[in-house]
């Protein structure tokens, strides 16, 4: 327990709870992450890290042998585990999902919380020897890498996100992505309602701007815009993607 | 008696958050305000205005279509010079919205759940504040 307890005060010095609000300052999500990765790095037995943030949502992080190994679904009960694949022998494909969790379910979560609990307990179930995995000091190289000079494609990662969206160049529809329908109808806002968004971000402007609106009903669709100022993405996305359509922003105004 | 909670210690409350406004969309009127650091009229005027683009018509209307709905979105977020903006429409005023303005680095979605929660108080104290410029 002596390695929770340090990891628990280390999380307190980056993101304590009421008192500390002013301490949650840009770079804590990376802050966090590169903790957690030092605590990674130094597990060898198997170990499920539970996070926890002031609304009770979960992250779970399943750790073995100096490797991050899966990636839990926020919130969810039971984690939700990398399908297998073949061949198991892949050690890059195994890395670029996790590599993909920690860019994405696992920076998401950490973007929202405000404050942060940790546990960790011996997990319920044996280690699949076929899950790979990605080692600790290869996560760091490579997030330091994406986190680093490289230019981040925020349409594309957008539309990727997207149920239905379409890609916009010079107010004119340059492609479509996911369902045909929807499509139509993002092609009916984007000439009744687009305009008036752009006129409230003040477009066209030259750096990355954002207009995100919500369906009716708790788990409706997303509606965002999303502009790199050279082009623009039209998306109606799962409501759970709001924090990542807002961590695309933040990365490409950086 | 003390309204439940004041624009300003709203505006605290909200991590990252330099100013709130509590607007009249239809009317283009600041009704309350509080800045971190005093800010010009204009800078509340345009949250106002952007208010009204974004939840008003015609993209109001627009996504009502794209949506089936049979309301306007009650809320609305804006990424613009490196900032958040959100915008959360009243259920007793429909006309009226909650407006802040957010650091890059703060949590949206964390300002709009404190944002729906509060709305509606403002809508009566706002009202009682007209009453009483006018009395």
């Amino acid at each position: 327990m002596n390695g929770l307890d340090r990891l628990n005060r280390k999380l307190a010095k980056l993101k304590g709870n009421q008192g500390a609000v002013e301490r949650s300052v840009v770079g804590g999500t990376d802050g966090i992450l590169e903790v957690l990765l030092a605590e990674i790095d130094e597990t060898m037995l198997p170990r499920e890290m539970i996070l926890t943030d002031e609304r009770g949502g979960t992250i779970k992080l399943l750790v073995a042998s100096r490797r991050l190994m899966r990636v839990g679904a926020p919130g969810a009960p039971v984690d939700r585990p990398i399908p297998p694949r073949a061949p198991v022998n892949d050690e890059d494909d195994g890395a670029a999902d996790i590599v993909a969790a920690v860019n994405g379910r696992l920076r998401d979560f950490l973007d929202r919380a405000q404050t942060l609990d940790i546990d960790a307990v011996r997990p319920q179930d044996a280690i699949d020897l076929t899950e790979i995995g990605c080692p600790a000091e290869r996560l760091a190289q490579t997030l330091r890498r994406s986190g680093g000079t490289t230019p981040v494609d925020g349409i594309a990662a957008c539309l990727a996100e997207a149920v239905a969206g379409l890609q916009l160049c010079d107010g004119e529809i340059a492609r479509h992505v996911g369902d045909p329908d929807l499509a139509e109808r993002l092609a009916a806002f984007a000439e009744a309602g687009l305009p008036a968004l752009d006129r409230a971000l003040g477009a066209p402007q030259t750096g990355p701007d954002c207009a995100i609106l919500p369906g009716p009903g708790p788990d409706a669709l997303l509606l965002a815009r999303l502009s790199d100022g050279r082009r623009t993405a039209l998306v109606l996305t799962p409501a759970a993607a709001f924090g990542r359509l807002a961590g695309l922003c933040r990365a490409m105004s950086a | 008696m003390a309204p439940p909670v004041s624009i300003k210690s709203l505006r605290e409350s909200l991590p990252g958050c330099h100013a709130l406004a509590y607007v009249d969309m239809e009317a283009r009127l600041v009704l309350l305000s509080d800045a971190q650091v005093p800010l010009p009229q204009e800078a509340f005027d345009g949250l106002c205005l952007r208010a009204r683009l974004a939840l008003g018509d015609p993209a109001a209307r627009a996504a009502c279509d794209l949506f089936g709905a049979a309301a306007p979105p009650a809320e609305a977020t804006l990424f613009r010079d490196g900032a958040w903006e959100v915008f959360v429409r009243g259920s007793v005023c429909p006309d009226e919205a909650l407006c802040a303005l957010l650091a890059a680095e703060a949590a949206p979605d964390l300002a709009l759940h404190h944002l729906r929660a509060a709305v509606d108080d403002f809508a009566e104290d706002a009202g009682m504040a007209s009453a009483d410029l006018r009395e």
